[in-house]
């Protein structure tokens, strides 16, 4: 099992170092049980394959796994290579290949490999958490989140280590794709840890300014910047209210002012007290009249609160400034249906439903102006859809 | 309804019970009532905090409100008619005071009090700001006819017209969610994860989770079974006729058919298994896990014997 080891040991360099976790022993031990217990699956179906197979592939089968157990990770590679030139049908076989493809660091190679097993193997969450990871490191970022995402879908995140990586990897991809406030409410999962890393900071930093980069591609000399935001974020979201409020202040004092810092607290702020944040996405508007996001926000709060009327103009506003932002599609989709006028409401949901098939949001909205215009079915699958994507991470309902 | 939020001085429950007291670990509760006026202590045995009760909530069970050093908090402890007595507050059994001061209960900042108030009272929450001197117990006429204290005059000359914003004339979707700014909507449950058996307190997501459920049928909306205005009936044969109105028998479905038919799509199945009392079997009572409150799942289905919760 040292070669299981070695993979991990390199998943935990390269990873763990991006986390602050610096390969510590029991978290290397996690990984290794995930890719262990594979390893044993895969071992009993190899000894059924390899017999049906001609002698040639079994010696080479049984070459490589010699090699990867010696931990001699090159031979262990081209060996498998040659194994499956003679049978490509072996999924085992791609696993490995793929494992230590990735645990040298040979990513774009590694990320093929999985595909292929993948093909033969649909719906495996440890391979498509490894390919997302390495499709990450091939910035193909969009590629890399879906995997990472149906990898969590499919219980990837059994366990803390993993789960830590697979959720700062979502995060820092929904940054770069633009799903800032998704990417906040991952980050959230952090907060639990009493310190953070600065590398963490800045990346919470860079969701909140709503900056589309990963902490790697910031210039230097703007890291100073995001990682105050990133640190008042991060003490709100821990619970510290007093000291984040503070460190917004001084954010909000920063000549010249720092686009999207008012939106940032506000966001913050909306969900325990919508009166503050309206304030908050006020002053955002006025800093920035162009800030759309902050339009979207000023028509989402009155929508809550099942005050569709008092929404529309924000909405409309918002989706005329910027028509390409499903957000704002959302806001104007909902505001029309609240309104009365169901049919456009509805319209403009399923555009965005198009755009952003895995947006709960829209999938409530749809189910509830579905079910107001008397569209039972339509309403029946929008709900229960939600109900599938709202089943991990239950919470107990709280109430006196 | 209208009893939702109590301020002193009108809280039966509590001057037939003058002194109740429960322990707790290490703490003692005591409520008294001498004359109308209630007080709350908490002892570890040498240090006893006691401060006055100022704001009761619950019409059956009871949940206090504290100020203590401009501080506020849920109370600790509660209490409840089917004890009748003192049991730890739904969903504060796992609190773990580490001191005196903590044993009071859980400490609320006043965005939360803010929303505490805006459900179970009226006028407390204005424009977002709560003004206690305004405040007006229970869920009264305005919460739900809003600004009506002018037009209460208009009521008592019986012209109110400007009752909830036609809400009748609104879908029955409109009206769970009207009723679900408290009641909890099907879509706030859902964005905040909730799941399993403390669901059933939130009947718009769980009518909402039932097959009949349709957001454009006036016949299973919130006010086709209820009338706000009065105490819930609780007489089962009483919801008969609202299960009837889609669940018909074929021979009476000929003769209604055409008057429903207009407004509504056609007469749901009707039950093999009997005619009367139709939620006594088809909407279970169900009891919370610490066993003090009961609601009705409002998920109406065909329950099966020995089924887990369905969520
Ligand atoms: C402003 C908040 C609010 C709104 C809006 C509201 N309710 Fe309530 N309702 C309450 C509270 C609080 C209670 C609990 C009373 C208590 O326990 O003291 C309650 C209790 C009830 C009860 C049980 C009463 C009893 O006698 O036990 C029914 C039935 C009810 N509500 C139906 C409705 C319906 C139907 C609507 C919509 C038309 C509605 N409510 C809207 C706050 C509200
Ligand atoms: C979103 C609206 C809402 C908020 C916020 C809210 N309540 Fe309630 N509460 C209700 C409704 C509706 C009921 C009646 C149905 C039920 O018990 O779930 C109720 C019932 C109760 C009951 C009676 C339990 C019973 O059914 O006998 C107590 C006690 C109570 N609430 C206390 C509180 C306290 C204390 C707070 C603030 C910390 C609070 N509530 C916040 C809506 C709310
Ligand atoms: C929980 C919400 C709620 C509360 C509290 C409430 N109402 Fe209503 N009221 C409604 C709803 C919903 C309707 C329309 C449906 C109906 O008539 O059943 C209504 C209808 C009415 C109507 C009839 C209007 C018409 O068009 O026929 C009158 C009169 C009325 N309410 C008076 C009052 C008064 C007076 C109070 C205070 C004592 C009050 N309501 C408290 C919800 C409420
Ligand atoms: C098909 C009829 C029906 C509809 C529709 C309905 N209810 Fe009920 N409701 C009942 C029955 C039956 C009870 C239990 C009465 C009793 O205690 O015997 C009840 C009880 C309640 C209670 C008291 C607490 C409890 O759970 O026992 C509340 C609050 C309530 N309903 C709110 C609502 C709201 C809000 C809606 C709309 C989302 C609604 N109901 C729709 C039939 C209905
Ligand atoms: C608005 C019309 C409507 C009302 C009111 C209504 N139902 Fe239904 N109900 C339906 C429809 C339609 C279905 C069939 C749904 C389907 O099969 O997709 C259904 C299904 C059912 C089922 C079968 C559910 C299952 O799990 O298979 C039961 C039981 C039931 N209703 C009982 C009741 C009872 C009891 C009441 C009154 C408390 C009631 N219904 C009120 C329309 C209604
Ligand atoms: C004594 C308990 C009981 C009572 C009371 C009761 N039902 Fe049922 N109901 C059942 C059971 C059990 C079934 C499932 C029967 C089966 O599947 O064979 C059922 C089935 C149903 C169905 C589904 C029928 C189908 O073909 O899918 C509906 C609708 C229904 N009941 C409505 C009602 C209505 C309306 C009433 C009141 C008039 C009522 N029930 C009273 C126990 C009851």
């Amino acid at each position: 099992m040292f070669v299981v080891d070695a993979v991990n040991t390199g998943m935990e360099t390269v990873y763990g170092r991006r986390l602050g976790i610096r390969g510590k022993r029991h978290s290397a031990f996690s990984f290794t049980l995930l890719i262990l217990a594979f390893t044993i699956l895969v071992f009993f179906s190899r000894v059924c394959s390899a017999q049906a197979n001609p002698a040639s592939f079994s010696d080479v089968a049984a070459k490589a796994a010699a090699a990867r157990d010696a931990n001699d990770v090159p031979s262990a590679i081209e060996l498998y290579q040659q194994a499956l030139k003679l049978n490509s049908q072996w999924s085992d076989g791609w696993w490995f290949l793929g494992s230590l493809q990735y645990s040298v660091g040979d990513y774009a190679a590694a990320s093929n490999a999985l595909t292929h097993y993948l093909e033969l193997t649909p719906n495996a969450a440890p391979a498509l958490a490894v390919r997302g990871l390495c499709e990450f490191e091939n910035a193909e970022y969009g590629k890399s989140l879906s995997d990472i995402q149906r990898a969590l879908a499919l219980g990837a995140a059994n366990q803390p280590h993993n789960e830590k990586i697979l959720r700062y990897h979502e995060a820092l991809l929904l940054t770069r794709t633009g799903r800032f406030e998704d990417a906040l409410r991952s980050y959230a999962f952090f907060t639990h840890e009493n310190d953070a890393n600065p590398e963490l900071l800045l990346a919470i930093g860079l969701a909140g300014l709503r900056t589309p980069l990963l902490p790697k591609e910031l210039k230097a000399d703007q890291q100073e910047l995001y990682m105050n935001a990133g640190n008042a974020a991060f003490d709100f979201m821990k619970g510290d209210k007093e000291a984040a409020h503070l460190e917004f202040q001084h954010l909000f004092q920063r000549v010249p002012p720092v686009p999207n810092a008012h939106y940032l607290y506000g966001f913050l702020l909306y969900a325990s007290d919508p009166d503050e944040a309206v304030i908050e996405f006020e002053k955002e508007r006025e800093a920035n009249p162009s800030n759309t996001a902050a339009e979207v926000m000023l028509a989402w709060i009155p929508l809550l609160q099942n005050d569709g009327s008092e929404a529309l103009p924000y909405a409309q506003k918002a989706a005329a400034e910027d028509p390409t932002l499903p957000s704002a599609q959302l806001v104007l989709g909902r505001a029309l249906s609240e309104t009365g006028d169901t049919k456009n409401g509805i319209e403009h949901l399923e555009k965005t439903a198009q755009l952003q098939p895995d947006n709960l949001e829209v999938h409530l909205a749809l189910a509830k102006a579905y079910s107001k215009s008397g569209r039972k079915e339509d309403a029946r699958r929008e709900r229960l859809l939600c109900l599938e994507m709202t089943k991990n991470d239950t919470a107990p309902a709280t109430h006196p | 309804m209208g009893r939702a939020l109590a301020l002193p001085g009108a809280n039966p429950a509590l001057r037939n019970e003058p002194k109740l007291t429960v322990r707790k670990g290490p703490y003692t509760y005591t409520v008294e009532t001498h004359e109308d006026q209630s007080t709350y202590s908490v002892s570890d045995g040498t240090r006893t905090i006691t401060v006055p009760i100022h704001w009761y909530f619950g019409a059956g069970a009871q949940t206090w409100v504290l100020e203590r050093d401009g501080h506020r908090y849920e109370s600790a402890v509660s209490y409840y008619p089917s004890i009748p007595g003192l049991d730890f507050t739904t969903g504060d059994e796992d609190l773990k005071p580490r001191n005196l001061d903590e044993a009071i209960g859980r400490e609320i900042g006043m965005p939360e009090t803010r929303v505490c108030f805006g459900c179970h009272a009226s006028t407390a929450v204005n424009k977002g700001k709560m003004t206690f001197e305004s405040l007006r117990p229970g869920v009264t006429c305005e919460h739900c006819h809003a600004g009506t204290n002018t037009h209460l005059a208009d009521s008592i000359n019986d012209d109110f017209d400007s009752a909830p914003p036609d809400l009748r004339k609104r879908s029955s979707e409109d009206i769970s969610n009207f009723c679900g700014q408290c009641h909890r909507s099907w879509e706030t449950v859902v964005r905040n994860h909730w799941r399993g058996e403390l669901t059933v307190r939130f009947q718009p997501y769980r009518l909402a989770n039932s097959k009949c459920f349709d957001g454009g049928d006036p016949r299973i909306s919130c006010i086709a079974c209820h009338d706000p205005h009065v105490d819930v009936v609780r007489q089962d044969s009483s919801y008969d006729a609202k299960c009837l109105a889609c669940h018909s028998p074929a021979s009476t479905a000929a003769s209604s058919a055409a008057i429903v038919s207009s407004i509504s799509p056609p007469h749901a199945k009707s039950c093999p298994t009997a005619q009367s009392d139709c939620v006594s079997c088809h909407m279970p009572k169900v009891k919370l896990p610490n066993g003090h409150l009961t609601f009705t799942d409002h998920q109406i289905r065909i329950v099966k014997p020995g089924e887990p919760f369905p969520n």
